[in-house]
């Protein structure tokens, strides 16, 4: 089949979640729409890995998914701390774009 | 068939390994240690990054690769050559005075410290893994190496909302970057269909037409990662509130080894692996570097000296310029017919610029002994109280402004800006030069400041202390140490009559400070050893901008 | 890599397309809710679906260690560490108020047009682009585990180092100040 359908799924993907990114305003919630743009990415991977028929696509996106765990623990765990702090976990309060 | 597995030189991986391996050492070892013996582990860890030093020695020949592709054109994953090497050496020392300026703050301000130096060298391990890396997949691993356990050190003063809130600000920009420039890399795969760094040079250069703009695309894309990193101006907010926010040589740390992350992959992307689309990334970069260093040196123009915490924004802010030089060489590469000639002068740029910033940190951290707001007004007539320490701490400032007897800071900016020139980037030279003018005027200032005289200190800094009183930090009588107290803690009991109380106290203090920590004197020793030595022979780091690293 | 057009397009799908088109809508939708809903835990549960219909795109693409991993990993943990997080920091049950900033119409725009961009750029690249998906399968997991371990054993190990330093990090960042600080804190934060 065409693969051309796979990477507009993983566009949209990675636009719907970086639209998130911009737009929501709970941590948490950001960091869901960050591990969509790391989905979209890993489904880009997958299938240029099958459109070349090699490997390499498959193992970075394998990378990427440990990654994200990781990020996902670290990233708790600072909201966590952020909530315990100020008992809010809006991204507003902390002037994620203040200079 | 060959060997299922990768052949592994143990020797041309040490320095990355060592550290690590001295990261786990303390981890359990910190398990095993009565409390009163923890300052050990800062120590265990200082020795550690020194034997990773040394490991780099073996190496100087420069012509070790290991974790080779078994079949194929033996591409490798890491290559230990001179540009590896000199930024290892820039990571590893990095660090290394970064655990000498810790020392104090872990337990000053009781952080935890197995914890604490497990991170930090784990970061120095992913930073040193990073500039050694040629494929994509393990550059960006090395990345999130480096940055993952910078978040946590920089949340780590916890119950501090300034620290919270600087780490979350810090964590979820990088993530996003990290996301981008991994889809870059997807299309960069895409086009190329391999992840090793020579491949994808190979294989951009005969780009089938049609994905033509898919890999340009990604080649763009691809460097935002790096450019975070390197707090590029587009991705640099999450700089100044991290910088104050975080522990004052977590701050150090992320401004000298932090940028060396970001600079190196920057380098190895753009120099070695899209090479045939310089076209693409070299205006780019230089529209990057001309809008970095204007914005940083502006803004650290605007910072007022009697706020809390300005000498850590100041030398933020400073930092993001100084990282618009770094990109200069990057950028002119684009333009140049052998770019590889022109990285070696980011790396000795970077070279200097580690070595002078970790200097006025550790001088910011040895003022912050008496007096914690951190604040520019707190420098001073420094030179009446610590001659010593005003001195070096002048000299580091000249050197990063690049004036004599910072004679290694002049010539590493010509250095830089030669590259420029030779390149024909003209205009990105002018603006340099702008820049570095207005550089000058901060750093004088600064380095006026702490030669002013004594007796106008006290009329100066009492009425802005008391302007701040609602948000200063408690100002401590000398001799006790408040933990957690410094950078943006905000001390509901700190009224207006006992700040004015202490300010009058802290005016009166002792010219000679009480007691400066050891590590600390050691840190401005080394530091201020280094840039002298640099001074009197700087061909040993500008011999690095004549010639290839690669 | 064959990029020639071929005459089967769309007009005889077959088995495989109809399953990825069918999950590709659901995928995608379910991305949407998860973005623009007010429920805070809803969101967490349509991120089920849209990462759930990602791993049956693995499986159509015969990626299958990434699709097992993708469940175990991202189903499995990521959204229940989520659900956690989401509990522990209170969020409410029901609609949550102000969840989105006013720059909404911007975020509008700039994802619109990165959308354009992105889809039109790989439209460009792949449009004629031809896969055969009716091959053996391409990711099984000992040919992954092989290629993991003969030509991409630096960054598994350097993963190893991420692993150790996220779980470290996180427990020194969620642990509470004081409990069990080493004595020679002074003790005199709450």
């Amino acid at each position: 089949m065409n693969p051309v359908n796979y990477l507009y799924l993983s566009a949209l993907l990675f636009t719907i979640g970086a639209a998130g990114v911009l737009v929501r305003r709970n941590a948490i919630i950001v960091f869901m729409c960050v591990e969509l743009m790391l989905n979209a990415c890993n489904l880009a991977f997958v299938t240029f890995s099958r459109i070349h028929g090699n490997l390499d696509g498959q193992i970075i996106a394998f990378f990427t998914m440990v990654v994200a765990a990781a990020e996902v623990v670290v990233g708790l765990a600072i909201i966590l701390m952020i909530f315990r702090v100020r008992h809010s976990a809006s991204v507003d309060d902390a002037n994620l774009m203040k200079l | 068939m060959t060997s299922l597995v990768q052949s592994v030189d143990w020797v041309a991986v040490a320095p990355v390994l060592v550290t690590a391996l001295t990261g786990l050492a303390v981890l359990v070892t910190d398990l095993f240690l009565a409390p009163r013996h923890k300052p050990l582990l800062g120590w265990v860890t200082i020795a550690g990054l020194a034997l990773a030093a040394l490991c780099l020695i073996p190496l100087t020949d420069g012509d070790r690769a290991t974790f080779c592709l078994t079949t194929g054109d033996r591409q490798c994953s890491y290559v230990a050559d001179h540009f590896a090497l000199a930024v290892q050496l820039l990571v590893v020392g990095g660090a290394l005075l970064t655990a000498l300026l810790s020392v104090t703050t872990v337990r000053r301000e009781a952080l935890p410290a197995g914890e604490y130096w497990f991170l930090l060298l784990s970061s120095a391990a992913g930073a040193a893994l990073l500039p050694a890396s040629r494929d994509l997949a393990t550059l960006i691993v090395a990345l999130e190496v480096a940055s993952l356990p910078a978040f946590a050190l920089v949340g780590l003063r916890r119950g501090d909302r300034g620290s919270a809130e600087a780490a979350l600000k810090f964590f979820l920009s990088s993530v996003v970057a990290t996301a981008v420039s991994l889809l870059g890399v997807s299309f960069v795969y895409a086009a190329t269909g391999s992840l090793h760094l020579d491949t994808v040079a190979g294989g951009l250069d005969d780009v089938d037409p049609r994905l033509n703009a898919l890999a340009a695309l990604g080649v763009v894309l691809t460097l935002v990662g790096f450019a975070f990193k390197l707090a590029a101006v587009p991705f640099h907010f999450w700089v100044p509130d991290s910088y104050v926010g975080a522990p004052l040589p977590v701050a150090a740390y992320l401004s000298v080894v932090g940028k060396s992350a970001g600079f190196s992959g920057l380098a190895l992307v753009t120099v070695v692996a899209f090479r045939p689309y310089a076209d693409t990334w070299g205006p780019a970069l230089a529209v990057l570097a001309a809008l970095t260093m204007t914005t940083g040196n502006v803004a650290a123009l605007r910072q007022r000296p009697d706020q809390p915490a300005s000498a850590v924004r100041l030398l933020a802010w400073s930092s993001v310029g100084q990282a618009g030089y770094l990109l200069v060489p990057l950028a002119a590469a684009g333009y140049h017919d052998d770019p590889e000639e022109m990285v070696g002068a980011t790396v000795a740029y970077a070279l200097m610029y580690a070595v002078v910033n970790l200097g006025a940190f550790a001088v910011v951290a040895l003022v912050a002994e008496n007096r914690p707001g951190h604040r520019l007004t707190d420098h001073r007539a420094l030179f009446s109280r610590n001659p010593l320490a005003a001195l070096t701490m002048g000299f580091f400032l000249l050197c990063l402004a690049g004036l004599p007897p910072g004679v290694i800071g002049l010539f590493a900016k010509v250095a830089v800006f030669r590259t420029a020139v030779d390149s024909g980037l003209g205009w990105l030279a002018v603006v340099m030069a702008v820049n570095v003018t207005i550089a000058l005027y901060y750093y004088l200032k600064w380095t006026a400041l702490l030669f002013a005289t004594p007796t106008t200190a006290t009329p100066t800094t009492t009425p802005a202390a008391r302007a701040t009183a609602t948000t200063a930090p408690a100002a401590p009588t000398p001799g006790t140490a408040t933990p957690g107290a410094p950078g943006q803690a905000t001390a509901p009991t700190a009224t207006g009559s006992t700040v004015a109380g202490s300010t009058a106290t802290a005016a009166r203090e002792p010219s000679v400070p009480a007691s400066v920590p050891h590590p600390l004197t050691a840190a401005i020793a080394l530091a201020a050893a280094l840039g002298v030595a640099l001074s009197g022979a700087p061909q040993l780091i500008l011999r690095l901008a004549s010639g290839t690293l690669f | 890599m064959i990029l020639t057009a071929e005459a089967n397009g769309f007009l005889s799908p077959n088995g495989v397309e109809i399953v990825f088109l069918l999950v590709g809508v659901v995928t995608l939708g379910a991305a949407v809710i998860t973005v623009t809903t007010r429920q805070l835990v809803h969101a967490a549960l349509w991120l089920v679906v849209a990462l759930g219909g990602l791993a049956v795109e693995y499986l159509l693409l015969t990626a299958e260690f990434i699709a097992w991993v993708q469940v175990l990993i991202y189903v499995g943990s990521v959204v229940v560490l989520l659900l956690f997080g989401l509990m522990l920091t209170r969020a409410p049950i029901g609609r949550s108020p102000d969840a989105d900033s006013e720059n909404r119409w911007v975020a509008l725009a700039v994802a619109l047009a990165a959308a354009a961009t992105l889809v039109t750029v790989v439209a460009d690249a792949f449009r004629s682009t031809w896969i055969d998906l009716d091959r053996s399968v391409q990711g099984s997991p000992e040919v992954t585990g092989e290629s993991l371990f003969r030509h991409w054993v630096l960054p598994f190990e350097a993963l190893s180092v991420l692993l150790l330093a996220a779980l470290v990090g996180a427990i020194t960042l969620s642990r509470r100040r004081g409990a069990d600080d080493a004595p020679a804190s002074p003790k005199q934060e709450r």
